[in-house]
């Protein structure tokens, strides 16, 4: 697509959406909804449009997965149950390329993701979900640390990706 | 196929058949042998992580059974191009496939009618300078600003809005339900057609012509026998004349009709 034809970002500078909602699988329907609105700020096509909220629902899965396996740790420990943790979506619009970054609060150095090889078909989906956000988006980064993971998923429009 | 590797030779038959080492062993087998029938097993086995990817493009809008079905094609060409050697998993191996299969059917055969490349383009573009100038102006834009806009003409703007239409098309037994009449209806009952009184309508104006050239008796024949729908008997009685004579008028009178609308 042509710069002549790009028309809604033109004379906008960089904008910023953040939503922070439950870890819960519930409100992955939420973001998606919200990516919509986002990402229709940017001339991506239809396709493009659902292939961030694809990409960007698996980072929330996978978030709320981990989530729900670090409460049945704390539990198996017999450690005080945590609160329902919040998962932060923070999008950012720069020009023709939206940054989405989903970032939950589960430790990574206390807690690390021994069953993330578990399955029961012999179908690793965590690892395949990294594959498909991967195949969906332009870049995909993780970074882990003590207060959470964040995932980074960058999407610029009229690229093949 | 000779291993070099001790290991290996202990892996056929010894090992227990976890699913992924099975599906190791059928893969060095198809390897070797390219056989169709270990093949078909893969692909079987495989039809889970098919399942799986294409729920995730469902809400797209295509059926899942379609999905299923490209994806499947991407199955199988990841099985006959895989190669174990490389130390990856299958799953991971087959994913950037079978994913690759089922968007290029979005991009390529999801649109309902096929449009033009520029044209589905310049309808993303068309959209959303609606919405651009919606906002900028407080009000809906007119086509020639919105074509101002993406610079296009006219005509392309409103064919590329209306195209918008060819993503999706819908089926005329598609429910439709009003807050009325909750009993559903379907979309095609709501489609009008051409109404043929319309046609007698035309043909109706030309008799009433035709018989403005008929005798006044012939004239009284025919608006007696074919509009207030009288007997033969009833015409004579009421014009003082024989029914013969009622019928050799009338035939006359029809006979001459038929000239005058075949002439016209």
């Amino acid at each position: 697509m042509s710069d002549q034809l790009t028309t809604t970002v033109e004379d906008q500078a960089v904008a910023q959406v953040t939503l922070v909602v439950p870890c819960l699988a519930e409100f992955v329907g939420v973001v998606r909804l919200a990516i919509l609105g986002v990402a229709n700020r940017i001339s991506f096509t239809y396709d493009e449009v659902e292939d961030v909220r694809l990409a960007v629902g698996e980072a929330c899965t996978h978030a709320i997965e981990r989530c729900s396996e670090y409460r049945a740790y704390l539990t198996d420990r017999g450690q005080e149950q945590v609160e329902v943790s919040a998962l932060k979506i923070v999008c950012t619009i720069d020009g023709s390329t939206l940054t989405v970054q989903v970032t939950d609060t589960i430790p990574v150095a206390e807690y690390v993701d021994v069953n993330s090889n578990s399955s029961l078909d012999g179908i690793d989906y965590q690892k395949l979900g990294t594959v498909l956000m991967e195949i969906l988006v332009d870049h995909v980064g993780f970074e882990a640390n003590s207060s959470g993971t964040t995932v980074t998923l960058v999407k610029t429009a009229g690229q093949a990706s | 196929m000779i291993s070099d590797s001790p290991q290996e030779k202990t892996t056929v038959g010894h090992l227990p058949e976890t699913p992924e080492r099975n599906a190791e062993t059928l893969f060095r087998r198809f390897a070797a042998t390219r056989d169709d029938r270990l093949r078909r097993q893969l692909v079987l086995m495989h039809h889970n992580l098919v399942r799986y990817l294409a729920s995730k493009f469902v809400s797209r809008g295509e059926p899942l059974e379609d999905l299923v079905q490209v994806g499947t094609i991407g199955l199988i060409n990841a099985i006959d191009r895989f190669d174990t050697e490389r130390g990856i998993k299958f799953s991971t191996y087959a994913t950037p496939t079978i994913v690759g299969e089922i968007r290029r059917y979005f991009r390529d055969k999801a649109w309902s009618l096929k449009v033009p490349r520029r044209l589905q383009e310049l309808n993303l573009a068309a959209s959303k300078a609606q919405e651009a100038l919606s906002v900028k102006l407080g009000r809906a834009p007119t086509i020639r600003e919105v074509a101002e806009r993406i610079s296009a003409t006219e005509e392309e703007t409103l064919e590329a809005i209306e195209l918008g239409n060819a993503y999706d098309t819908v089926s005329l037994d598609s429910q439709m339900s009003s807050d009325s009449d909750p009993s559903a209806t379907t979309l095609g009952e709501f489609i009008g057609a051409e109404d043929p009184a319309l046609k007698n309508l035309e043909a109706y104006g030309d008799l009433a012509h035709a018989i403005e050239h008929l005798e006044p008796r012939e004239r009284m024949i025919i608006v007696y026998r074919f509009f207030s729908d009288m007997s033969q008997a009833d015409v004579a009685n009421h014009l003082n004349i024989s029914q013969m004579h009622v019928s050799r008028l009338q035939n006359q009178a029809l006979k001459t009709l038929k000239r005058i609308l075949s002439d016209q």
